[in-house]
């Protein structure tokens, strides 16, 4: 009897009940072989500690069979530690949800490798199940998923972003944990495949400029392993938000070769749908795969390089299984590579067929009679075709669908079609099933993927036409860490008022006007400035012109430095003046019976009046919020744009409403300035409070997520200036713009008048 | 005392051997009626699609000595006029390069004028009109215009700001030619022959510098231009692999974004 024989554990398997006993019997061998003698007592001791608490054969029989797996892969000593962890989730949660954790940890433990490692998951779990106990559960169910992608750090990361971003809806926090929303699958991606869509985005959108001279809109749908073909719509081009199985520089080939593929087809194929009477699933499947091939061979006659790509993702080979969709691979690799050569009758058919040199494949209708053709030779080889699983390959090609006109009710696909010969006329819909597109279906439904453009979807209760939609990063002081693409900016347009409201203003301030005017003429902001003593210059400075002469006439070496030169002092400026338009504009102020944002705007007017005759370049934009999802950001006038009617009524049009997402609206208005051309850069912030917004009830967490949108603003070279009416300001607005960077107006009634001559001292 | 004055000192801007210049149009019967009526000319057009080349085999053609300067902000009227210099004995006037010009019959070429402050450029204007003289306030003398003479200035509308417009004035006395990067095959003729490559590889580099131009305002300034194309060409016959050539000569000089690199890399493989 060797000494790890289970009776010679006779004292620890005397308190366990008799079932229990047969089943540590039946797990024993493979206890055996991993467990060292001890390891096994501790093994044997844990089955009478879940006994204790009363858990059900099947936990029990799961935990015998995973412990010594975890041991194998981690070692020994973390099965207790994992049994811990297991009766805290329990304590927290119920029973299932301890036996996924069973489930999932000897898988995790493979992921992780490291002893280490895997105690630091198992504190996670903890964690989780006490903060997050609804979401522990399906956190669970896909941890295997997760760390494929993540690393634990980057999985706390993850897990903790959830719990706060959920913290008030716990149903949310499910659906997280689930990764049933685009947010959590976001982390996910960006961090796993390392080439997200939205890392491509701009590369693809020059790509497809510069070969095709086509602005096609490139949008991203959230893919799954299932559903991941690239389709048209009349909305532009649908491309997946990542490719989950291809990494790196594939990755981006793979993208580019989608979208030139796709380019291909809005050059080539015809712009009306055809219908699709008359034609089987797998004749349509076959007609797509002819006309993928004309318009890429057509694509490749002026583009020659593309062939180079697209061939990278044709792999068939010749030989294997005689199946339809392995047929299908390989036609459309002889189809588009001169060098491949495959021995399938078929497919050898099909390419006489098609590459004749009497087709012009300019011609899209060759591709129909032949798909028809090849589809009855399909159906005498009796091959299989299941319309419900069939996906174009490879992988790049798009699904055809914008080919097709949508099906008639009725006449749906069956699910399974044996091809029969020479019925090409029979109706196939015994069974009426409509098969939506699955990746159409997808796109349509209500979910909007992240960084997904959709101007076309104007913001609940906001009448305004949405221009554009930015996702910014916002910063997390507590876990210290970016949250990617968190605040969503919306640009609208400004509804118009009434431009005599501003001229009246103007009116009214005639005098402060003057006073301005003649501030402006006295600072001398264009002064010229004579320089004396240079190397070069228009005329002799002739003091040092007769210094010089003495020198020469005494023999000693003259001072070269005898020109003067007028230079002018020239202003390079841009400004970018950013107004808080939140509801607490809406405050009266007594001392002068008017709102806030009305001084704000009367402000504003003055200084655009002061800007625009020292002739700087500016900007007025505005901003609101309402939650993360949406900050609204509002440009009454741009860089460049005359101060004329139709700026004068977006402004008179301006009210206040919602809350301060500051960081948001500060990173936008930083993409305003960054990329002009000009010596100083500033972003001149008017704001009547501290930042809040409706789903954040920390104060602190947009003030510290401002301070970094000020410090990337300032890394760009552009510089925030901050005026608060807010007189308890002092203390949050130094600590967002820093020391200097901000002015706390007391009597806001001032404001009209502080502001231009404040601008003006700022930019001298 | 005018050493500039002496004749033989203009013989330095004469040019010896015909220029290389592919007509595109009728740009040269224009620019010789033109010159016989001494009307100052303005070439517009993008950066190296061939301006200053015409305008030398021009000098060449009409035989006329070529003073071209290149205009920058810092020039002052007193760079194309000129100035007093101090020497041992004294001051010493010193031509600029236009007046040398106008005293002695030169074509005067001011390149990307534009980028010349607005005061400076108006110096120009007495030359330009039916004064046909330059005044030296400075020396106290008034330059008349040798009966060849002739201003001519290039142009680029396209990238500079607002800001930095001519003149109306300005402007308004000049006849203007329009240049443009010539159509495919007369560019492919100017590559091949510039930089001595087989037709097949200039149409491919044609290819790629079409490409680009389609981004023009879509993140870049300027798409490629001709003489960017001759450039890579020279590399291309020196034995550089085409993909490295454009790399160093078209894709990297004009961009910095990363992103627009890919897409630039992307369209040269796209031909190479």
């Amino acid at each position: 009897m060797s000494r790890t024989d289970l009776d010679h554990f006779q004292p620890l398997i005397a308190d366990l009940t008799r079932d229990h006993v047969e089943l540590v019997r039946a797990a024993w061998p493979d206890a055996q072989r991993v467990f060292s003698t001890e390891g096994l007592g501790i093994y044997l001791r844990t089955v009478g500690q879940l006994e204790a608490i009363g858990v059900t054969w099947a936990a029990i029989v799961t935990w015998l069979r995973q412990a010594p797996r975890v041991a194998g892969q981690v070692g020994e000593a973390m099965v207790p530690s994992l049994l811990e962890t297991a009766l805290t989730v329990y304590g927290y949660t119920s029973q299932p949800v301890m036996e996924s954790l069973f489930e999932i940890a000897a898988p995790a433990a493979r992921r992780v490798r490291e002893p280490r490692q895997f105690a630091a998951f198992l504190r996670l779990v903890a964690e989780i199940a006490e903060r997050a106990p609804r979401g522990i559960g399906p956190m669970l169910k896909h941890a295997d998923e997760l760390l494929a992608h993540l690393s634990v750090g980057d999985l706390r990361m993850w897990a903790l972003l959830g719990i706060q971003a959920h913290s008030r809806d716990l149903f949310a926090q499910e659906n997280y944990f689930d990764l049933a929303t685009p947010a959590a699958r976001s982390f996910l991606r960006a961090d796993s495949t390392g080439l997200a869509f939205v890392d491509m985005r701009k590369r693809l959108v020059l790509y497809l400029r510069a070969l095709w001279d086509s602005g096609r809109e490139l949008r991203p749908f959230p893919a799954t392993l299932q559903a991941n073909r690239p389709y048209l719509t009349e909305r532009g081009i649908h491309l997946p938000d990542a490719y989950r199985a291809v990494q790196g520089e594939a990755a981006g080939d793979l993208y580019r070769a989608a979208t030139a593929h796709a380019a291909a087809h809005l050059a080539f194929s015809p712009r009306k749908p055809m219908p699709r009477a008359g034609l089987r699933p797998i004749q349509l499947a076959l007609v797509g795969l002819l006309e993928d091939a004309r318009v890429e061979l057509l694509a490749c006659r002026e583009l020659p390089g593309l062939r180079r790509l697209w061939l990278k993702f044709h792999v068939a080979k010749p030989g294997g299984a005689t199946t339809f969709a392995g047929l299908m691979v390989r036609l459309a690799r002889a189809l588009l590579d001169p060098d491949y050569a495959d021995e399938s009758p078929w497919v050898q058919k099909a390419c006489r067929l098609f590459l004749d040199p009497a087709n012009d494949l300019t011609d899209a209708s060759i591709c129909r009679p032949l798909g028809s053709l090849l589809g009855n030779d399909i159906g005498q080889m009796r091959l299989q075709f299941n319309a419900k699983t069939y996906v174009v390959e490879p992988l790049y090609r798009d699904d055809n669908s914008f080919l097709w006109l949508p099906e008639a009710d009725n006449d749906g696909m069956p699910m399974q079609e044996e091809v029969m010969l020479a019925q090409p006329d029979v109706v196939e819909n015994d069974n009426g099933d409509v098969i939506d597109d699955p990746q159409d279906g997808e796109a349509e439904q209500g979910v909007k993927p992240v960084g997904a453009d959709d101007p076309e979807q104007p913001p609940d209760g906001a009448a305004s036409e949405v221009l554009r939609v930015v996702q910014y990063p916002e910063w997390d002081y507590v876990i210290g860490l970016a949250r990617p693409a968190w605040a969503t900016v919306r640009e609208q347009r400004p509804e118009p008022g009434d431009p005599a409201v501003i001229n009246a203003i103007v009116e009214r301030n005639e005098d402060l006007l003057r006073r301005l005017d003649r501030l402006i003429r006295g600072s001398e902001l264009r002064k010229q400035v004579r320089l004396r003593k240079q190397m070069e210059g228009d005329r002799f400075d002739l003091d040092a012109v007769v210094n010089a002469m003495i020198d020469v006439r005494s023999r000693r070496a003259p001072d070269p430095r005898i020109h003067t030169r007028v230079d002018r002092h020239e202003r390079d400026l841009s400004v970018l003046v950013l107004l808080d338009l939140s509801e607490s504009t809406n405050d009266m102020v007594k001392a002068c019976k008017t709102s806030v944002l009305h001084l704000a705007r009367e402000a504003t007017v003055l200084l655009a009046t002061a800007m625009d005759q020292i002739g700087d370049q500016f900007a007025i934009h505005g901003f609101s919020s309402n939650g993360r999802e949406e900050v609204n950001y509002l440009r009454f006038k741009d860089f460049g744009c005359p101060l004329d009617d139709h700026v004068k009524a977006r402004l008179a049009g301006m009210r206040g409403q919602l809350s301060t997402r500051m960081g948001a609206a500060l990173r936008h208005a930083t993409s305003w300035l960054r990329y002009r051309s000009c010596d100083k850069k500033l972003i001149l912030l008017i704001t009547d409070g501290e930042p809040h917004d409706i789903d954040v009830h920390d104060p602190k967490y947009l003030q510290f997520d401002a301070k970094k949108a000020v410090e990337e603003a300032s890394r760009l070279g552009i510089l925030t200036y901050c005026m608060s009416v807010d007189p308890k300001a002092d203390e949050y607005v130094s600590r967002i713009f820093g020391a200097r960077n901000y002015m706390v107006v007391d009597h806001i009634a001032r404001l009209p008048e502080k502001l231009p001559a404040l601008y003006l001292g700022l930019t001298r | 005392m005018n050493s500039l004055a002496t004749p033989g000192v203009i013989d330095q801007y004469r040019i010896a051997a015909e220029p290389y210049y592919r007509p595109i149009g009728d740009e040269i019967e224009l620019y010789e009626a033109a010159y016989a009526a001494r009307m100052p000319m303005m070439l517009k057009g993008p950066t190296g699609c061939g301006k200053t080349r015409f305008v030398e085999y021009m000098a060449w053609r009409l035989g006329r000595p070529l003073v071209t300067l290149a205009c920058n902000e810092d020039m002052t009227a007193s760079d194309l006029v000129g100035r007093f210099l101090l020497d041992a004995d004294g001051t010493r006037w010193q031509d600029g390069p236009l007046t040398m010009a106008a005293r002695h019959g030169a074509i005067c070429y001011l390149d990307e004028v534009v980028e010349a402050r607005q005061d400076t450029a108006v110096v120009i204007h007495p030359l330009t009109d039916a004064r046909r003289s330059l005044p030296l306030e400075k020396k106290n003398e008034l330059v008349h215009a040798h009966p060849d003479f002739q201003l001519v200035i290039s142009y680029n509308p396209g990238y500079q700001s607002i800001l930095k417009d001519l003149k109306q004035s300005t402007k308004q006395r000049f006849g203007a030619l329009d240049f443009h990067y010539p159509v495919r095959e007369i560019e492919i003729e100017i590559v091949v022959h510039e930089a001595k490559v087989s037709g097949e590889i200039a149409g491919r580099l044609v290819s790629v510098g079409e490409k680009t131009r389609n981004l023009k305002g879509h993140g870049l300034d300027e798409g490629v231009s001709t003489r960017m194309l001759i450039h890579a060409g020279w590399l291309i016959a020196r034995g550089i692999a085409p993909v490295a050539a454009c790399r160093v000569t078209l894709v990297r000089p004009i961009t910095d974004d990363p992103d627009m690199r890919d897409a630039l890399d992307a369209v040269v493989t796209t031909f190479f």
